[in-house]
């Protein structure tokens, strides 16, 4: 399984993970030479990592594809124990080169932790990939393993002390949870076909059926909202962060967490992730008006919603919004839709393999770049 | 007979230099069934993605058709294609998807048509599930239906007997027999008897070229077999 697997989602002779490795390291050198630091809290960074993590690898256990090679590999002999290390091994390696490493990078750069806080986001990286496949495995069935694992797994991120003992403590979690990931019948990480979902009555509106299709698609799949959520989480942390360390008004760096968010991935490969719908678009006529201005008008909407629950969260974390914050919102939402759909339209991702390429194409920064800045030049020029 | 699209000196290619149709001449009459058979490899899907504007390493001899003529709107208009294997539109049930489709081809629905598609298809306990949710079979019929009720001039199946049923199938015979009555079909095929059956011209592709065609009386499945292996022994 390892080999076939690691070639997957770690490139051939690892090369997809070497390259994200060298991106992070360059990165890293780039942000360590401004020899700009931060006052980053080690709890607020344990707790994003977790939930980061836990987030991404949920999202990649449920890929298409990836439930596609584990029902080949399945109808084969295999070993219970040693397929559950090796896939969570592999998996766990894919987060931290592919996901994780710039997350690393940026906080090591600008937070210059010590040996201990290493230590331990270490210890929690690795904890955080083994609940994940725990919470993962349960979800469906037995909802409540897997909640008491997250809940494990948030209130020691914000509860832990950075030091010897915290230390200890995301040893014994992590040797904890290896036990029952080992255990676990690896036909619960199979991503299983629901029965045929029937929609409601016969539909007789011919209205807002791109809208509808959207949305279905949109929540189809959980990890899809989860990966909204964990963005306005992080564009959160990101304006506290700045707030704490730069000791200047919050909301001066609420546009450029508003740039962040819009890094929403579902929605900006709606046509790039399914070829067969790429070509029914092409080959259908009238294409701008029956599916490019309701494409465009439903991330306009999506967009805001997000916009508007990160405007929110802060608001209770103490950060007021202001008239420019709010303007910034509404323009960005509409810039965000109209580059995702042109992008979409004029350069859809063709050369992908497998699902992973696809979320990690360069084509997604595109947007957050420009609106950053943007935001950059709002609030401060 | 008037001609629907006529196309002369065809070459398409994916990689330069070998050709994979080779100066073809095809022309399609309006208001006809033409059957196109070929071994795999012959270029049959290939001719049918020049036909939906997909593919973009084609050139073409006539001068009256631009190079862009599969791409223009009102081409497109008139024109509806199933692919062999589809899997567009997943998340939409197929009450949704004519819907959708018949407002982008600016066509009124006839449901009383859709609801007779339906029930010679035997679908009508799918039609409220999402396509992605369906069987191969079923998905089949989604796009099948929908083309024979849009009625465009051009009709393009690409294997459609694939995943069908015996019943389904039969429907689909008969389904494009009455086609030319609205337009045309042009549809790919494996099976012998599904062009004997429908067609009312078959044209026989082999290495890009359409080497033989057959017309009303010719065409009986042992002519059309006598050609198959000639081409068969050709290949050797």
């Amino acid at each position: 399984m390892i080999e076939v697997l690691s070639k997957k989602m770690l490139g051939e002779r690892y090369s997809r993970a070497i390259k994200s490795v060298i991106i992070a390291f360059t990165v890293y050198i780039g942000l360590d030479s401004l020899e700009y630091k931060l006052n980053i809290s080690t709890n607020v960074f344990l707790f994003s990592t977790f939930f980061f993590v836990v987030g991404v690898m949920i999202q990649a256990l449920s890929s298409d594809d990836n439930a596609q090679y584990l029902k080949g590999f399945f109808s084969m002999p295999f070993e219970k124990n040693k397929v559950n290390t090796e896939y969570c091994t592999i998996m766990g390696m894919y987060i931290l080169t592919a996901r994780a490493s710039l997350l690393f990078a940026v906080y090591f750069a600008f937070a210059s932790p010590d040996v201990i806080s290493v230590l331990m986001l270490i210890l929690n990286f690795i904890f955080a990939c083994l609940a994940s496949m725990i919470i993962f495995a349960f979800l469906k069935t037995k909802f409540w393993i897997s909640a008491i694992t997250f809940i494990a797994g948030v209130a020691v991120a914000f509860l832990v002390n950075t030091n010897i003992y915290g230390i200890i403590i995301y040893a014994i979690l992590t040797i904890a949870v290896i036990f029952p990931v080992m255990h676990i019948d690896p036909y619960r990480f199979m991503k299983n076909k629901t029965s045929k979902i029937k929609i409601s009555s016969k539909t007789k509106s011919n209205h807002f059926l791109i809208q509808k299709y959207l949305l279905r698609y949109i929540f189809s799949n959980k990890s899809f909202i989860m990966n909204s959520l964990a963005l306005i989480a992080f564009g959160c942390f990101f304006v506290k962060m700045f707030e704490n360390a730069t000791e200047t008004n919050a909301v001066d760096f609420l546009p450029i967490g508003l740039a962040m968010i819009s890094i929403n991935t579902p929605f900006a490969i709606v046509i790039s992730s399914n070829k067969k719908l790429r070509e029914k678009l092409e080959v259908m006529p009238n294409k701008m008006s029956s599916f490019c201005i309701p494409y465009t008008m439903t991330i306009t909407v999506f967009y805001l919603v997000c916009y508007a629950v990160y405007i929110l969260a802060l608001y209770f974390l103490g950060v007021k919004a202001d008239l420019t914050a709010i303007i910034s919102a509404v323009v960005f939402a509409i810039e965000s839709a109209v580059i995702v759909c042109f992008l979409e339209n004029k350069f859809p991702i063709t050369k992908w393999s497998v699902e992973t390429d696809l979320w990690h194409n360069p084509r997604k920064y595109i947007i957050p770049i420009v609106l950053m800045i943007q935001g950059f030049l709002i609030q401060f020029i | 007979m008037t001609a629907l699209t006529k196309i002369e000196k065809l070459c398409a290619w994916y990689n330069e230099g070998n050709n994979v149709l080779d100066s073809l001449d095809l022309t399609l009459e309006k208001n006809t069934v033409v059957g196109l058979l070929g071994l795999n490899g012959a270029g049959k899907t290939t001719l049918i993605n020049v036909l939906c504007g997909l593919h973009n390493d084609y050139r073409l001899g006539n001068s009256d058709t631009p190079k862009n003529y599969f791409r223009d709107n009102k081409f497109k208009e008139n024109r509806y294609v199933v692919f062999s294997e589809d899997d567009s539109f997943g998340f939409f049930t197929f009450d949704e998807y004519i819907r959708y489709v018949f407002k982008t081809y600016k066509k009124k629905l006839n449901t009383e048509l859709v609801e007779e598609l339906i029930e010679l298809f035997n679908f009508s306990s799918y039609r409220s599930v999402m396509i992605k949710e369906l069987s191969l079979g079923n998905r089949k019929k989604v796009y099948l239906i929908t083309g024979f009720a849009l009625r465009t001039d051009l009709l393009l199946l690409d294997e459609p007997v694939n995943g069908l049923d015996f019943q389904s199938t039969e429907a689909l015979y008969k389904l494009i027999k009455e086609y030319k009555e609205y337009g045309t079909v042009l549809f790919s095929s494996h099976i012998l008897e599904s062009v004997t059956l429908t067609a009312d011209k078959v044209v026989i592709l082999e290495n890009g070229k359409i080497t033989k065609t057959f017309e009303k009386d010719q065409i009986n499945a042992e002519n059309i077999r006598n050609s198959l292996d000639f081409e068969r022994d050709d290949n050797k």
